[in-house]
Order: structure tokens, then C-alpha cells, then sequence
């Protein structure tokens, strides 16, 4: 939301603006797809938003005009991540993107060999991502990698989060709910709730 | 590898999928389209029922069998034994009724599963479902996924229900709703099972008449069970099916509507020739 605005994607295919004081509907776009993540947006109010069309549209948050698109490999599962004018998504066959906002030209990609369903996190100029396959992977924000931490028979579904100077992450499939990593990537703690020890 | 993945889900939920952009994304019919599809599929274990229905029918009005029936009447355990016997010696098997009905559970099985990962509602599902589909396959899956679900009044991953409004939720089942699906695959499951089942006297009945007989009445009601609890996708499949089954038993010439009729109780008889009808005296 732009505090006037609120834009929902939504599985059926649409993106919609809402005018938050009234709830009416001010715009929608057809994406072509199924969206399920959540937009990032610019301060300049220019929209991010990917769908399961492969394809990752910047699109003007005041008229719904799209501004550009970028063809990914596969489905785009979640929202990107914005930083510094770079946009930073992964698609289910494992690729990682960077963009540059402005113009969607691609700056540089990875192949991580695993789905990533998840938005990625940017800190400082660490760019930190999560697999489906149950991997948390740091690269620099040039795309050079730093350190690969895989969790042993976990799924990572959900996004890494900052919580002061530490990334956490929720692994599935693992006992841990909550698992807390330094910014270098090493672990500090994880925790387990009682029933499930 | 899981095998019941690969070699039953996964193509399940292709075809369907296929079958699904075909008709216009509308998964209603795609089910019907694809249980059409399965039934064709098996129609050579049904056959084999069918011919097996025939020769139990032709057995039991054998004099070979009248004459067991009447020689071991009082004796349960002698009559049972020579029955047997005499099915080995002629070939008929006394489960042959059952044994379609039962080849059908791994469909079921596999359709369920493929319906309820094809109506994925949650992320997590959409993913786990996404993962299914094969990449060579001749569609947009961006169009296909999720799956609509909405069929005429259904959701067909939920339970079917007709609602009744001037019903309190407190009643016990129609407090939710008139479950017509479920209703309709009672009765189209004890139609197509008294259709198969042969035609036997109920006194005297032992061995593998009286599993029929079982299984006549309560796999309707198992098969109403599932269709009230289950997503009605899963009781489409078995309205479905069960039509497809009748009819296909007209075709083969096999339907005898008298034996949708309770048979009265009575022993076995041989048959008796005719008697003469005298002709009327004139003037009378």
C-alpha cells in the first residue's frame, strides 16, 4: 500500500488497486496468470508484481499501465524484493534474478537448482535467499556468492527475516520452528517448541 | 521413487488436467470426461464380470445344482462343500461379482488423491500440486492453475450440499444442507449392484451368494458414506461411474430390471413342464 492505495494480487489472475478509504476499486490488471506473492513497491509508485505466466511486470501504481516485463524461466511463485533500484526474484526452476528496476534489464542471474518460493532479503549488500530444497544461500548484491547453509531434510517455503543483526529463517520438515543465523551465515540458535522435541 | 506417485497420480492428474483445458476449463466435466475415460479402460474387467454373472446364473438353474439344494438341505456344511466342488468342476467363480468392484478401489484411491491436489487452495498446495504436472504438457499451465473449482451448484472440493433454510443447523446432517450427490450415488451404486448381482433364491444361500448379497446392500451406503464426507468431485466420479456401469450393462444386453425387485423367499424347485390348458366346452 501507498497509504491511499492498497494493491491486491490475487489467483485469479488479476491485480488489483483499492482506494483504502472507500474500499472501491480504482484499477485492475489482467497478469496473465496466477499471482501469490506480494508486490514490492517503489517510492516513485512504480508496482513489482509476479505471476505463475512467468513473467515479472512493472506496472504504473496510480493507472495500472504496465511499465515493462521480464520473461522468467519458469513460474515467478513469490513478490520480489527491492533494493537500491535492484529487483531481486527467483522462479520455481531455481533461477535468481536481478533487474534493474528502471528498465528490467537483467543484471545478473544464478542457478540454484532448486524452487524458490520465497522472497529473497536484502541487508546491507548481502542478498540472502531461501530453497524449496532447504537451503539458505548469501550472495553479494553483484551476484558473487559468499556461504551455502543447507538444513538437512527441510524445506524452506517462507522468507528470511532480519531481526536486529540476526537472519531467521523457518525450515519445514525439521523439528526447529525457527532457526537464527549471524549475517555471515552462521547459526546461533534455533528453537523447537516442547511437543515437538 | 514413489511409485503410487509416478505410475497412478501423476498421470492421473495429467490426463485430467489435459482433459480439463480442453473442455474449456470447466473440471466438472472434466471429471465425467475422465471417468468415462477409466471406465473404458477397465470395460474388459467388467466384461469378464459380466460373463461370470452369466455362468453363475446358468449354474444355479442347473439340475446339478437343484440337486444338491434338495439332497444336502438340512446338512449347511455338505451343501456348502458340494457347491464349491461344483464350482471348480465348472469353472464359475463365486467372488466373480465382487472382484470388479474391488479393482475399482485403487482408482478411487488415486481419482480422490488427484481431485484434492487438483483443487489446492493454499500456496503450499498449489505448489506441492504444480509439481505434479508434467512440463511436456500441451498447455498454458499459468491458465490452468488453480483449478476451478465451481461446478453448476458445487464446490467440488468441498462436500455437496443443497441448502435448506428453513432447517436448523442443529439437525443432524440436513442441518448443513440436502446432500443430493450423496443421495444419487446410494441410488445409482444399489441399481448397478443388484443389476451385477445374479439372481438367487435367499433360502439356502451360502458361500459366495451371501458375500454378493453383502456387498449389494452395504457398498451403496459405504459408497453414500464417502460421497457425504468426501469433496464432491469424488461423489461426481461415483455418479459417473455408476451410469457408465448400467449402461454399459445394457449394451452387453446384461440388464434385468426385475432384479432391482426384492426376490420372495423360497426354496428351489426344478422347473415344471407346462401344464396342458384344456380347451373350453362350447356354449359355456
Amino acid at each position: 500500500t501507498d497509504g491511499e492505495r492498497i494493491f491486491v494480487p490475487s489467483q485469479d489472475h488479476n491485480l488489483y488497486a483499492i482506494e483504502v478509504a472507500t474500499g472501491r476499486e480504482i484499477w485492475q490488471l489482467d497478469l496473465g496468470g496466477a499471482s501469490l506473492g506480494t508486490p514490492a513497491l517503489s517510492d516513485d509508485g512504480i508496482l513489482y508484481i509476479g505471476s505463475l505466466n512467468k513473467e515479472m511486470l512493472a506496472v504504473d501504481s496510480r493507472t495500472g499501465d504496465q511499465i515493462w516485463e521480464f520473461p522468467a524461466a519458469e513460474i515467478i511463485w513469490a513478490g520480489p524484493t527491492l533494493a537500491d533500484g535492484v529487483l531481486y526474484f527467483g522462479d520455481m526452476a531455481g533461477n535468481f534474478y536481478a533487474l534493474d528496476a528502471e528498465s528490467g534489464s537483467e543484471l545478473w542471474n544464478l542457478t540454484l537448482g532448486s524452487p524458490i518460493l520465497s522472497s529473497a532479503l536484502v541487508v546491507d549488500d548481502q542478498v540472502y535467499i531461501t530453497t524449496e530444497g532447504g537451503s539458505l544461500l548469501i550472495y553479494t548484491t553483484d551476484g558473487s556468492p559468499v556461504k551455502e547453509i543447507p538444513l538437512a531434510d527441510a524445506n524452506l517455503y517462507t522468507s528470511p527475516e532480519l531481526a536486529g543483526d540476526l537472519i531467521l529463517v523457518s525450515p519445514m520438515g525439521i523439528d526447529p520452528l525457527l532457526i537464527a543465523f549471524s549475517l555471515e551465515g552462521d547459526q546461533q540458535w534455533s528453537f523447537t517448541p516442547a511437543e515437538a522435541r | 521413487m514413489d511409485i503410487w506417485s509416478t505410475f497412478i497420480i501423476e498421470p492421473m492428474t495429467n490426463i485430467l488436467l489435459f482433459i480439463y483445458n480442453l473442455l474449456f476449463l470447466n473440471f466438472g466435466l472434466a471429471i465425467i470426461v475422465f471417468t468415462i475415460v477409466i471406465r473404458l479402460i477397465t470395460h474388459p474387467f467388467t466384461a469378464q464380470q459380466i460373463k461370470s454373472s452369466k455362468k453363475m446364473q446358468d449354474l444355479q438353474k442347473s439340475k446339478e445344482w437343484l440337486d444338491i439344494q434338495k439332497k444336502h438341505k438340512g446338512d449347511r456344511e455338505k451343501l456348502t462343500q458340494e457347491q464349491m466342488k461344483l464350482y471348480k468342476e465348472t469353472g464359475v467363480s463365486p467372488f466373480g461379482a465382487c472382484l470388479p468392484t474391488l479393482l475399482q478401489f485403487p482408482i478411487i484411491i488415486g481419482l480422490y488423491q488427484t481431485i484434492i491436489r487438483a483443487l489446492a487452495s493454499s500456496p503450499l498446495q498449489l505448489f506441492q500440486f504444480s509439481q505434479l504436472i508434467y512440463s511436456w504438457i500441451p498447455a498454458n499451465v499459468a491458465l490452468l492453475i488453480p483449478i476451478n473449482s465451481q461446478f453448476l451448484w458445487m464446490d467440488l472440493s468441498q462436500p455437496e450440499r443443497i441448502p435448506l433454510p428453513f432447517i436448523p443447523e442443529t439437525v443432524p446432517i440436513l442441518g448443513q444442507g440436502l446432500p443430493f450427490l450423496a443421495i444419487i450415488v446410494v441410488i445409482t451404486s444399489y441399481v448397478q449392484s443388484k443389476l451385477m448381482a445374479t439372481s438367487q433364491p435367499t433360502t439356502g444361500e451360502q458361500g459366495g451368494g451371501q458375500m454378493t448379497q453383502m456387498m449389494n446392500l452395504y457398498m451403496p451406503l459405504l459408497m453414500g458414506y464417502f460421497a457425504l464426507t468426501f469433496a464432491s468431485g469424488l461423489a461426481l466420479y461415483f455418479v459417473t461411474s455408476n451410469l457408465f456401469t448400467i449402461g454399459q450393462y445394457a449394451v452387453l444386453g446384461r440388464v434385468d430390471w426385475r432384479n432391482l425387485i426384492p426376490a420372495r423367499v423360497r426354496p428351489a424347485e426344478p422347473t415344471k413342464p407346462k401344464a396342458k390348458v384344456k380347451p373350453k366346452p362350447k356354449g359355456s
